[in-house]
């Protein structure tokens, strides 16, 4: 019985000692927005677990155009905002690229851990009308046109009043 | 008389071996996955194409398959490609991608891989400095072609985006030279 006990315990013991040695370093990446637009800015965040003595944690950028070409790549450190969290704002640069691709790196004296590759398609951008940057829908001038017909009525009745 | 004609024959022959490097119109030099110097102009006589392109860009990736098919259409005397690795990647990371390429495609891209620390690329890059970004140079080193974006060598896919304008087709312009 105090032999099985012992065993039983051992046994415990290594698969708790494995489960901490051997803990599966995590890094979760979100980016707001999740939906983003090119041209327009995105913070992105990483949680980091699981990874000891952490000494950089960098974010690369990628953006691209469909399959016709991507642009240089940008790779800058995050900064540490809580224990684990890590935070970047970025401006992304081409109001032409249709895609986003980022990665993460978290460095340590054992080597790097990186992250897969993630991607997501990038919105148009829109002007404040709702109308994306290549619509040419609208007339431009319209409203000048109004205002002067209507600044033209306004002078004809006056005038009439006069006579 | 004799004795002018053999000084103005010595002369043209040592003039003519003085200019043989200075000829070359355009001159850079980069460092190979193997770790050796490499300079445009040993490729003297040759038509060069150089592509600029990193492992992740996947319209990059493309390309090789559109240079594969140049490579294997002329001989080593008529023409060399040098991909120019521009995000800084490690000779293991480009050999990595080699490998995957031989390994998934049975596609041997068996030209010069080298690695540009930025000098290179400043001088050369195209209007958004987008990848990949192709130049030919002809085999004076002048440059008579260059272009932004994907280009087919002759065939293009049926799926190509209308929206991509008129295809870059690189055919004609090497056989232009040859």
């Amino acid at each position: 019985m105090k032999i099985r006990k012992i065993i039983f315990t051992t046994i415990i013991l290594i698969v708790l000692s494995t489960n901490i040695v051997f803990a599966t370093p995590n890094v979760d990446v979100t980016v707001d927005p999740s939906e983003p637009v090119a041209g327009e800015s995105i913070k992105v965040t990483a949680n980091v677990t699981n990874i000891d003595d952490i000494s950089d944690v960098r974010i690369i950028i990628e953006e691209c155009q469909g399959v016709n070409l991507c642009f240089e790549k940008t790779n800058v450190s995050m900064d540490s905002i809580a224990n684990g969290q890590y935070f970047y704002d970025f401006n992304l640069e081409h109001n032409d690229a249709t895609l986003l691709k980022y990665q993460v790196e978290v460095y340590n004296q054992s080597g790097i851990y990186k992250t897969e590759q993630y991607q997501v398609d990038l919105k148009e951008q829109t002007n404040n009308d709702g109308q994306t940057n290549s619509d040419d829908n609208g007339s431009p001038g319209f409203e000048i046109l109004i205002s002067i017909i209507a600044f033209s009525i306004i002078l004809f009745l006056y005038r009439k009043r006069s006579i | 008389m004799i004795l002018i004609t053999i000084i103005l024959f010595l002369a043209i022959l040592v003039l003519s071996g003085c200019t043989n490097n200075s000829t070359y119109k355009n001159n850079f030099s980069f460092t190979n996955i193997d770790g050796e110097t490499i300079e445009l102009k040993e490729f003297k006589g040759k038509i060069v194409i150089v592509d600029f392109w990193y492992t992740t860009c996947q319209p990059c990736q493309y390309q090789m398959t559109e240079l594969k098919k140049i490579y294997d259409s002329y001989s080593r005397d008529e023409l060399e490609i040098i991909s120019l690795n521009i995000a800084g990647e490690s000779a293991n990371s480009i050999n990595s991608f080699i490998d995957a390429f031989d390994e998934q495609l049975d596609m041997k891209l068996n030209w010069i891989f080298g690695i540009d620390d930025g000098t290179v690329w400043n001088e050369y890059k195209l209007e958004d400095g987008g990848v990949p970004t192709l130049y030919i140079f002809d085999q004076t080193g002048k440059v008579h072609f260059s272009e932004e974006g994907l280009s087919f060598y002759d065939e293009v896919p049926d799926n190509w985006p209308d929206s991509y304008g008129e295809p870059t087709r690189l055919k004609p312009e090497i056989e232009e030279l040859l």
